[in-house]
């Protein structure tokens, strides 16, 4: 039996709120879009929460342990133990029709092709609704083992590029493919990776921003970085990307400034992201990324959703009805509507 | 005698199972069992983390016989039925997972559920043993040991489900944390499939062309005498690699590309109706390569006894290897053994294994001909080959009487060892008969002319050379060298010859064929082709010896 810690674990308020305010509505919306329930491919967390959330618009889904490196192994065993026993349940109830876990780091199983437990990452359906709920820095390196006993680094961006390139082998005849992807990652993050991106608006964007506490900065740094791989990466695999309104929470951690050593809560970043295959005939979309960047984040409290504003700094407000803005989007308009 | 539940200890149950059943892969042979005495059509078995899971479709257990499904040794099967009827297969996973939880659900009833905790069965007996391993009395009697009947009653659970818990009619039999030793074992796909091919009635693999015909004797012969024969339709799914699973034997593993006509063979005696064998031969005149589907495998109501080589000494190694078959046997009395390796012994086993005895006497002699005839044909080739080149060539010696002499000799002796093996072992194929006696006829002509240019020669006296057209017309006389389909192996060495004869070795054994040919074979012959010659002819001189003896 798991201990009632397990059994009975529940997340933190805001990552309620992302999960039934803003991810649910988008989920079903999908799920109606498509007639169909849905591929789930993520890391669920102790508990499968969100796949118990989402469960009446999933089919199959395919689980990753959510694991760090602050959780004992006996901890982790634990959880994974857990996690597969939610599935396990699911399953049986007949309420999912199957599910495949792995376990391990996520970098390690999907670029080594294999898990802690030798097991090979076999994915045979085309994924419509992506939760990589990372929960660390997007950017920090893994050393993923492989096969041949070589060992390499891994971030985060790399997982998410083969995880397209998987996909895009599903989507080669089906025009209609389309799919979410939510991220989740926190803000914290290595100012020089952004220094690497040449693009001039980067450079001004960065600059644009400098008088923003310090907090805020790193959390637009880190959400124009994010836009800017992420949109090269789908469209290496051949995906049209849009990214919806991102939205900012204060996570369940805390950090202490190495300066003030001042406690500050861990923030939080999730991508929402729509994803088209670049079936034939499709014109090509370029997300405006001033545009992008100049949008106020969606900003969770414990109880709702609202336009997160922050000092010295004008962006724009929006709808926080996800409804409202997936159909805003040029994806929703002019490629899964028209498909 | 009055006897009490103490006097059956919870250590029986691993004791059984783990006589029982060797392999971890045994209880998933077990479970898929059950699903076919269900009715089962189809049975899926997935490996999900650590969770093993086989989901059958049959007609599932009502609470009644859920209940009575937690005996040990007591079943509520017929075996002139059902496969298993020992009622302990259900402990079949104990040694493997910490955990066997069983759902069944009725048609229009809902759904029941047995939890069997192994681990905690085995954490009991564990410690009782080392209870007793510490204790300082030498053949002190306790009455502490847990008896079976308590370890069960405190380790296995029983709950009535809803629907909304559990809502497939059939069975799911869930194998939680299995035991790590057993884990990689059981989660490569290859190892695991390899396993269900050999041992459970699966459809014929696609590629294998005469899988239809097969199948169709087999139940058309079973369904003529009443016997029950099922097949399943077995889906294994290991972490996402997955494929429906098949007999292993395909047409890729015969030489040069598919298996001769099968050739059947009923199983009966004068009062008894045992089954019916299946044997396809290599077209080829060697044995199989794959040593994984060669030979002959017993089959009870589909599910195999023990290994294709168990019956290696009943056909012996010349033939058994040569062939791909099964001796599917549906006597309902014949019940297969607790190891599932033979059949329980009885009366009607040696009634079955004498028949079985002559059965495979009839596929070693079908084997036989069949090899002669490719030996007769081949050896025909190499004379219609013989003549034709010293017919063209006599005109170029025909005034050479040492040529002369030493063509007579080859031409004869030729001549002479294919009539001879013709009239005692080869059965010359009727189609080829006639081309056969006309090259003898030729072969005799040609052995006339070149005595009568010899005796000319002694005489002095002088002929004319054979022109150009002579020669021509005697050669559109001969029959042509016959392309053949099947591809015959030459051995290069001397182990060769004993592995195309149909014997398997040991590296060591090779290392002394290997000497002995350096040793002894080598320096007798003259050159490569010589040599090559030579191991031909102890190819066939040994597999005459043999099959005289045979």
């Amino acid at each position: 039996m798991a201990p009632e810690t397990l059994v009975n674990y529940t997340d933190h308020p805001r990552k309620q709120v992302f999960r039934s305010q803003w991810a649910s509505p988008l989920i079903q919306f999908i799920n109606t879009e498509l007639k169909k329930n849905l591929v789930y491919l993520g890391l669920p967390g102790i508990g499968a929460l969100d796949i118990k959330e989402w469960i009446k618009y999933l089919r199959i889904v395919y689980a990753f342990q959510c694991l760090d490196k602050d959780k004992t192994i006996v901890e982790a065993k634990e959880e994974f133990n857990n996690l597969q026993s939610e599935l396990n349940k699911l399953t049986v109830s007949g309420k999912l029709e199957d599910y495949q876990l792995y376990e391990g780091y996520m970098e390690q199983v999907v670029m080594g092709g294999f898990d802690d437990r030798a097991q090979e990452f076999n994915q045979n359906d085309y994924v419509t609704i992506y939760n990589l709920d990372f929960c660390n820095e997007l950017t920090s390196p893994y050393p993923v083992v492989f096969e041949n006993g070589k060992t390499k680094f891994h971030t985060k961006l790399d997982v998410i590029e083969k995880l397209l390139k998987i996909q895009s082998k599903f989507s080669l005849s089906k025009p209609h493919d389309k799919f979410l992807m939510f991220i989740t990652v926190n803000s914290k993050f290595l100012e020089s990776d952004y220094d690497l991106i040449a693009e001039p608006f980067y450079k001004k964007y960065k600059k644009s921003i400098k008088n923003l506490i310090e907090s805020d900065r790193m959390a637009r740094l880190i959400k124009a970085y994010a836009f800017y791989y992420l949109d090269q990466i789908f469209k290496n695999c051949s995906f049209q990307v849009e990214f919806l309104p991102t939205m900012y929470y204060a996570g369940s951690g805390f950090y202490r400034d190495s300066l003030t050593n001042q406690r500050f809560p861990t923030m939080m970043q999730t991508f929402a992201i729509l994803g088209t295959n670049n079936f034939e005939g499709i014109i090509p979309f370029k997300q405006n990324v001033e545009e992008y960047m100049n949008t106020k984040f969606l900003f969770a409290t414990d109880k709702t959703l609202a336009n997160y504003n922050a000092k010295r700094i004008v962006e724009t407000d929006f709808d926080v009805d996800p409804i409202t803005a997936i159909k805003n989007t040029y994806t929703y308009k002019n490629l899964w509507a028209a498909s | 005698m009055k006897l009490s539940q103490n006097d059956i200890g919870g250590e029986i149950l691993s004791i059984i199972t783990k006589g029982m059943y060797s392999d971890p892969k045994d209880a998933l042979r077990e479970y898929v069992q059950n699903g076919v005495d269900a009715g089962s059509q189809r049975i899926e078995i997935k490996l999900r983390a650590n969770i093993l899971v086989v989901q059958d479709y049959g007609v599932g257990m009502t609470r009644g016989t859920m209940r009575r499904a937690v005996r040990v040794g007591m079943s509520d099967k017929n075996p002139r039925l059902s496969v298993g009827f020992m009622g302990i297969g259900l402990y079949s996973s104990y040694h493997l997972c910490d955990k066997l939880t069983v759902y069944s659900k009725v048609c229009e009833q809902t759904a029941n559920q047995l939890i069997f905790d192994f681990k905690s069965m085995r954490l009991v007996l564990e410690a009782q043993k080392n209870k007793k391993i510490e204790s300082e009395e030498l053949n002190e009697e306790t009455n502490d040991e847990v008896p079976l009947l308590l370890l069960l009653e405190d380790c296995i659970e029983f709950n009535s489900l809803t629907d909304d818990d559990y809502s497939i009619v059939g069975t799911r039999v869930e194998m939680s944390g299995v035991e790590e030793n057993f884990f990689m074992s059981l989660s490569k796909f290859e190892e695991v499939s390899e396993y269900l091919e050999k041992v459970i009635p699966l459809p014929f693999h696609p590629e294998f062309s005469y899988g239809k015909e097969i199948q169709d004797h087999i139940n058309e012969v079973c369904e003529k005498h009443g016997a029950a024969f099922k097949l399943i339709n077995l889906n294994l799914d290991i972490n996402g690699k997955k494929s429906d699973l098949h007999r292993p034997y395909k047409d890729s593993d015969f030489l040069p590309s598919k298996p001769l006509k099968p050739n059947y063979k009923l199983l009966s005696s004068d009062s008894e109706f045992f089954g019916v064998a299946w044997g396809c031969l290599n077209s080829n005149n060697s044995i199989i390569t794959n040593d994984k589907v060669r030979g002959f495998l017993l089959r009870k109501q589909g599910f195999s006894l023990g290994a294709r080589n168990n019956l290696l000494s009943i056909f012996t190694a010349k033939f058994f290897n040569r062939y791909v078959g099964e001796i599917i046997v549906v006597h309902p009395k014949l019940l297969p053994n607790g190891a599932r390796n033979d059949f329980e012994y009885s009366n009607l086993r040696n009634s079955f294994y004498l028949e079985l005895q002559n059965v495979a006497v009839e596929y070693n002699e079908d084997a036989n001909k069949h090899q002669e005839k490719e030996k007769a044909e081949i050896e025909l080739n190499k004379l219609i080959d013989l003549y034709r080149e010293r017919r063209a060539q006599l005109r170029f010696f025909s005034d050479n009487s040492d040529k002369l002499l030493e063509l007579y000799k080859e031409l004869t002796i030729a001549r002479t060892s294919f009539a001879k093996r013709k009239k005692v072992s080869w059965k010359i194929r009727d189609h080829i008969k006639a081309e056969a006696e006309t090259t003898m006829t030729l072969m005799d002509e040609l052995i006339e002319e070149v005595k009568g240019l010899i005796e000319l020669k002694k005489e002095e006296r002088k002929r004319k050379p054979a022109t150009i057209e002579s020669v021509s017309a005697k050669l559109i006389e001969a029959p042509s060298h016959k392309e053949k389909t099947a591809e015959t192996k030459i051995p290069t060495s001397l182990a060769e010859v004993v592995e195309l004869i149909g014997y398997e070795y040991s590296n060591e054994i090779k290392m002394i064929f290997d000497f002995l040919e350096d040793r002894y074979l080598r320096p007798l012959s003259k050159s490569q082709e010589d040599f090559i010659n030579q191991l031909i002819i102890l190819k066939s001189d040994i597999e005459d010896v043999f099959f005289d003896e045979e």
